[in-house]
Parts: C-alpha cells; structure tokens; sequence
C-alpha cells in the first residue's frame, strides 16, 4: 500500500438542492466521474445498494447517511462530506421499514478496507461525536471540514 | 486458540460498515477480556449463508434475509455508539464465553 493511499481525499459539497436520495446519489456520482474518481457504474452501483441496503443512521439531533458500493466501481478512494440545502429522507440502516432525514452525507467510494480503514475511524469518531458533527454541518470551506476531521 | 468462538461481522459490500464494526467491536471485547476468546471474520451479506457453517454468531449492518442457522445479532449500534453495550452483552451471551 503506497503513503498516498493511506489517507483518502475529502471533498465538500454544501447547500445543494436535492429533490430525493436517489437524486442526491446520482448527482453527487456524475461529480465524481467527471472528477475522475468513479467509474460511470458508480452511480448505478450506489443507488442500487442503498435501496437494498440502506445506509441512514439517526443519531440524535444531526442524522447522517453512509452511502457507498462496491469497491470494483472505484477509481481513487475518496470521501464526499454533502451537506444539503434541506433534510433528505434515507431509509435506516438494518430496518429497511424506517426512514429518517439526514444532515449530512458522508459518501464513501473505498477501494479496500485495509487502505482507508483510518478514514473509516475517523469517520466513526465523527458520527459518534454530536459536537462535531454540529461543527461540520455549517463548515463552510474544504480547508475548515479537514481541520475538523484532523482533530 | 483452538476453542475461540468465531464471529462473522457482514455488511452489504463487506468493506465499509463491517470495517467500522469490526473497530469497534474489538475494543468493545478488549474492554470486557473477552477478546482472546473469539475470532473475527468479515463478509458481504451476500456471502452470509455460505460462510455460516464456519462461524458462531453473525454481526450484521444490514436487515439479514438468508435463513441461517445461528444466531444474528444487528451491527449499527457499532455505527451509530448508541446502545453498544446492550449489543456486546447480547453477544457475550449468546457466544457463552
């Protein structure tokens, strides 16, 4: 495993207008591959997997959501922290009957488990942390959400 | 060691949220001792009902449809930190270790 995939890169998409989750997953999926992290089945990969099984997590008073697939449609690892302009309704992970409005969306396009499993603890430091994640959710700036996930 | 119970953590892709349970898991085991006494594996949910036969006890993130023939317990708590203890005390019992 080289350095650099070590740590994977974060990108921030905030106050976007999504009509539904599947809207949400496509478009935050089309930014990836026209970035080059993804491939085109991502998109098909991400939205298929959460209608099966689905990724939202209530918290508390912040609700997040952890969409991503299988590894096969990844091209760079890289984590997408999407803070929407309203609550976007998610179907709850491991009970597929309840839905909750999610916050925040931490999309995650892993390669493999060994190489980002520092991003995935960061990550479950992070939802299990009401402060930070109140932090996070009026981050303006990539520089701002990097200092927040570094501590 | 030869007597371990084996727990297999399964999430949809068997990379992300199994990964992070898994995390979690081991330091809850390590907290309690207990974690000398078990062995973790990982899968896809897919691979649930093939690999049940080598396990104890399954861990999952997601709702588990596959009849299988030991004990399922949910893995979210490891996710979201709300109620992990009440789900380690679950798995200690059932392992009976």
């Amino acid at each position: 495993v080289e350095a650099q995939d070590m740590k994977m890169e974060t990108l921030l998409i905030r106050d976007t207008h999504f009509r539904n989750k599947e809207d949400a997953l496509e478009s935050i999926s089309n930014h990836l591959y026209n970035m080059g992290y993804v491939k085109s089945s991502f998109c098909k990969g991400i939205v298929s997997r959460e209608a099966v099984y689905p990724t939202g997590l209530p918290i508390d008073k912040i609700n997040v959501a952890i969409p991503h697939t299988d590894a096969e449609h990844v091209i760079k690892p890289v984590m997408v922290v999407v803070i929407p302009d309203h609550t976007v309704e998610f179907h709850v992970m491991g009970d597929n009957e309840k839905i909750v409005d999610v916050d925040i969306m931490f999309v995650l396009a892993l390669k493999s488990p060994e190489s980002q499993l520092q991003t995935l603890q960061e990550l479950m430091g992070l939802i299990q942390d009401e402060d930070k994640l109140t932090k996070i959710k009026s981050v303006k700036t990539r520089l701002e959400l990097k200092q927040i996930l570094a501590v | 060691m030869a007597g371990e119970k084996k727990i297999l953590v399964a999430c949809g892709t068997g990379i992300c949220t199994s990964t992070m349970a898994i995390n979690k898991l081991t330091t809850a085991l390590e907290k309690r001792g207990k974690i000398k006494l078990v062995k973790i594996n990982q899968c896809k949910i897919a691979e649930i009902a093939s690999k049940a036969s080598d396990n104890d006890l399954v861990v999952a993130t997601t709702q588990v449809t596959a009849k299988i023939d030991i004990p399922v317990v949910g893995g979210t708590a490891f996710l979201t930190g709300i109620g992990v203890d009440k789900v380690v005390d679950e798995i200690i019992s059932l392992l009976k270790i």
